[in-house]
């Protein structure tokens, strides 16, 4: 005799569950059919025997009462609610397909555009540095605070590469995020 | 009737094509349908409001989906299949199944709770099939308490039709434990 472990499901071995008796389906027809009539004495007789006839009438028997209770005071939404919502629905749904290449689309207008103003920027820089050369003002109120020719060196001469390359990071960082946020919304 | 609503179904989308299907006759369906849909999505998920919000789905998901049916039974199995897709993508995802099943009825049906709860039968059920895995209890409810057949319930699962006479019966098996380590001792606490 198995001993069963308290708090655990005993697991029966495979070959006792596998087995198949032949009056399984008179059972589960009778729990089907005729679920309030009392079993036929042969029948009865049988689940004393077969211990695969008893779980079968203990489970069906159970779950169709527990079914059949619970159909009787189950209330659901009408047809015409759950119907308007999935048309509600559908319409959200459409308009979002028909609304993600519009935020796509502005996600890289946007980042060209911040490219457009670096690149802007970057040629205006040229042309304000020369014209802080040419302001002796200036020249005079730097001086005290940087070395000689220290600040118009370095303008002068890395300030081209690191605003196309800060452009570029920025387009790049931009389009990422448009791509993401389009992604996310789907 | 069935064969005109094959027909129906295949040749009629509503009126802007989003569905696969009329008003008029998504309300036959959905009267034949819904209630036993709700309670086995109840059953799976032992949550009321989930239950509500997964048959909303079910039934869009259904709508949406272009198919051909060759019976309202092949229609029934189509929804229950995407019913236990939901269900189990909902379990994937951590939610909306509570594992406690609280004696004073919370969780019931919405506004039955008490009378659906009233016995203490039922309540050894649901314990029952709280405690069983996900796959056993779809596939106990679908047999006995919906009595669908195996190839029906394959098809709602989405199993093999000649796996389902072994599977059910080890959950059976394992249902039948459950129920009667309840009756051997009512008064075991933390079932």
């Amino acid at each position: 005799m198995t001993r069963r472990t308290p708090g655990r499901v005993r697991q029966l071995p495979d070959t006792r569950v596998a087995r198949h008796c032949n009056r399984e389906d008179d059972v589960l027809a009778h729990l089907i059919e005729t679920p309030h009539t009392p079993l036929s004495a042969p029948l009865q007789a049988h689940l004393g025997e077969c211990a695969g006839c008893r779980d079968l009438a203990l489970v069906g028997s159970a779950l169709r009462l527990d079914h059949a209770t619970a159909l009787a005071q189950v209330r659901v939404p009408s047809a015409g609610q759950v119907w308007w919502r999935a048309e509600l629905r559908a319409r959200q749904d459409a308009a979002a397909r028909a609304t993600r290449p519009i935020t796509v689309a502005s996600g890289l207008a946007a980042a060209c555009l911040l490219g457009l103003l670096a690149s802007v920027a970057g040629a205006l820089a040229w042309w304000v540095r020369d014209w802080l050369q040419d302001q002796p003002l200036v020249h005079a109120l730097l001086a005290p605070l940087a070395g000689p020719g220290t600040w118009t060196a370095h303008w002068s001469g890395n300030a081209t590469p690191a605003l196309a390359v800060g452009a570029l990071l920025a387009v790049t960082l931009l389009a990422a995020s448009a791509v993401l946020a389009a992604w996310r919304e789907q | 009737m069935t064969i005109a609503r094959t027909a129906l179904v295949a040749t009629a989308p509503s009126a802007d094509g989003t569905f696969v299907m009329r008003e008029d006759e998504f309300r036959l369906l959905y009267d034949r349908t819904s209630r036993p849909l709700w309670v086995y999505l109840w059953r799976l998920t032992r949550d009321a409001h989930a239950a509500d919000d997964l048959l909303q789905d079910t039934y869009y998901r259904f709508l949406r989906t272009p198919g051909r049916y060759e019976s309202e039974r092949h229609e029934r199995n189509a929804l229950y299949r995407i019913a236990t897709t939901l269900v189990r993508d909902g379990l994937r995802r951590g939610h909306p199944v509570s594992e406690a099943l609280p004696e004073d009825g919370a969780g019931g049906l919405a506004g039955a709770s008490d009378a659906v709860h009233a016995t203490a039968d039922r309540t050894d059920v649901q314990r029952a099939l709280a405690r069983l895995r996900p796959r056993d209890r779809e596939l106990l409810w679908l047999a006995y308490a919906e009595g669908s057949s195996h190839v029906e319930i394959a098809a709602s699962l989405g199993l093999r039709t000649g796996s389902i006479k072994m599977l059910l019966s080890r959950a059976r098996r394992r249902m039948a434990d459950l129920l009667q380590r309840r009756v051997a001792s009512p008064g075991e606490p933390g079932s």
